[in-house]
């Protein structure tokens, strides 16, 4: 199953799904973060593996 | 998804611009993004002494990185406000003297408690936030000035810019409205130049930026921060944004295309400028709101600039 890590949140996610449709499911813009698969990061249409550690970091500041 | 340029994976699916980038042609992208800024908007040339202010954030530790790969010999300009509680100050001063030192860069420090005696916790009391950022405004504008500086950079990104636009708008603040601009000339001889040379770069390719070249920032906000609404605007705007590509960039740009729109305020404002009666500030009243201020709560404007500090 994946982990996705996004600010203390955790995720585990069972089925092959690529970025897009998790970030939807959450309510995720993809604007607003940032993800990486295994330490890279990817774009949207990435698929997320059974065994990939999947990071999300939030970009926007209160600047 | 692939690099439109090189075929190689990408990192980054710029919709605005319907095109993927790999790593290095996004690294290529930026360089060259904000080289374009600076010329288009005639921010600084080489040879001029540009400052830039950091605050061991992301935009501004990146923005210092670009302007030295491009060559502009930037000085770093640190204000340690004297934040305490989380010890808030002394790490982004550490993560900014570091960035300096692993890079060879030129750094100033000045901090307030040097200025004044005391930190922000002391003098901003009730407002701290507001009183921060404008005694940090008031002392980066002084240094920047006495030390001879050309122009004084700031890391605003175009999601800062697009956030401050929409809340002008919202609340119809024509004087805010008529003053923002990627560059704010100098109509007074104490007051710096400042320039935004990230203003068309989103914050998302920002952070990016800063990720790929493995720039160590400060992660954590200001335990005072206030500006909720700006998140607010930000994340609004970006639901825009998906839906509709390219929009954030079209608001600010066709913004700056209407900016003659104001040029009435604007003028009227530039011509009542004076200089602050007790620090020679430029400033619309007879004290500037710095000292107006300090006037309350203390009753000193500070020491000169010394020539030291220099990290
Ligand atoms: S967030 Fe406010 S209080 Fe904190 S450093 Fe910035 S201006 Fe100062
Ligand atoms: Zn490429
Ligand atoms: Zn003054």
């Amino acid at each position: 199953m994946a982990k996705v890590v996004m600010e203390g949140r955790v995720w585990e996610v069972r089925r092959r799904m690529n970025v897009l449709r998790f970030l939807e499911k959450e309510g995720i813009n993809p604007e607003d973060v940032l993800v990486l698969i295994n330490g890279k990061v990817v774009t949207e249409d990435a698929v997320m593996e059974p065994q990939d550690e999947v990071k999300i970091l939030w970009v926007l500041s209160r600047g | 998804m692939k690099c439109k340029v090189c075929k190689r994976r990408a990192v980054i699916n710029l919709r605005a611009q319907n095109r993927g980038l790999c790593e290095e042609c996004f690294d290529t992208y930026v360089l060259d993004r904000v080289e374009r800024t600076i010329k288009r908007f005639k921010m600084f040339s080489r040879g001029q002494r540009v400052l830039v202010a950091v605050s061991g954030g992301k935009d501004s530790l990146g923005l210092w990185d670009i302007l030295a790969r491009l060559g502009y010999n930037p000085t770093g300009f640190f204000v340690d406000v004297g934040i305490s509680r989380d010890g808030y100050s002394t790490r982004s001063r550490m993560v900014v003297e570091s960035f300096a030192r692993s890079r060879g860069m030129d750094l100033l420090v000045e901090s307030l408690e040097h200025w004044w005696g005391k930190g922000i916790e002391e003098i901003g009391r009730r407002v701290l936030c507001p009183t921060c950022g404008m005694a940090k405004r008031y002392l980066t504008n002084r240094v920047a000035v006495e030390r001879g500086y050309d122009v004084l950079c700031t890391g605003h990104n175009l999601d800062d810019e697009v956030a401050v636009l929409l809340s002008n708008i919202l609340n119809w603040q024509v004087g805010y409205l008529a003053r923002q601009a990627p560059v704010l000339e100098s109509w007074h001889s104490r007051l710096t130049r400042k320039v935004k040379p990230l203003v068309l770069l989103t914050e998302k390719e920002s952070a990016l930026y800063a990720l790929l070249r493995g720039i160590e920032h400060v992660e954590v906000s200001c335990p005072y921060a206030r500006g909720a609404t700006t998140l607010f605007y930000k994340r609004l705007i970006n639901q825009v944004e998906w839906r509709s590509p390219g929009t954030k960039q079209r608001f600010y740009t066709l913004f700056l295309r209407n900016k003659g729109l104001f040029e009435g305020v604007a003028k009227e404002e530039r011509e009542s400028l004076k200089e602050c009666d007790r620090c020679g500030q430029p400033t619309w009243e007879g004290l500037c709101a710095f000292c107006r201020f300090m006037e309350g709560s203390h009753g000193d404007t500070g020491r000169e600039v010394s020539k030291g500090n220099q990290v």
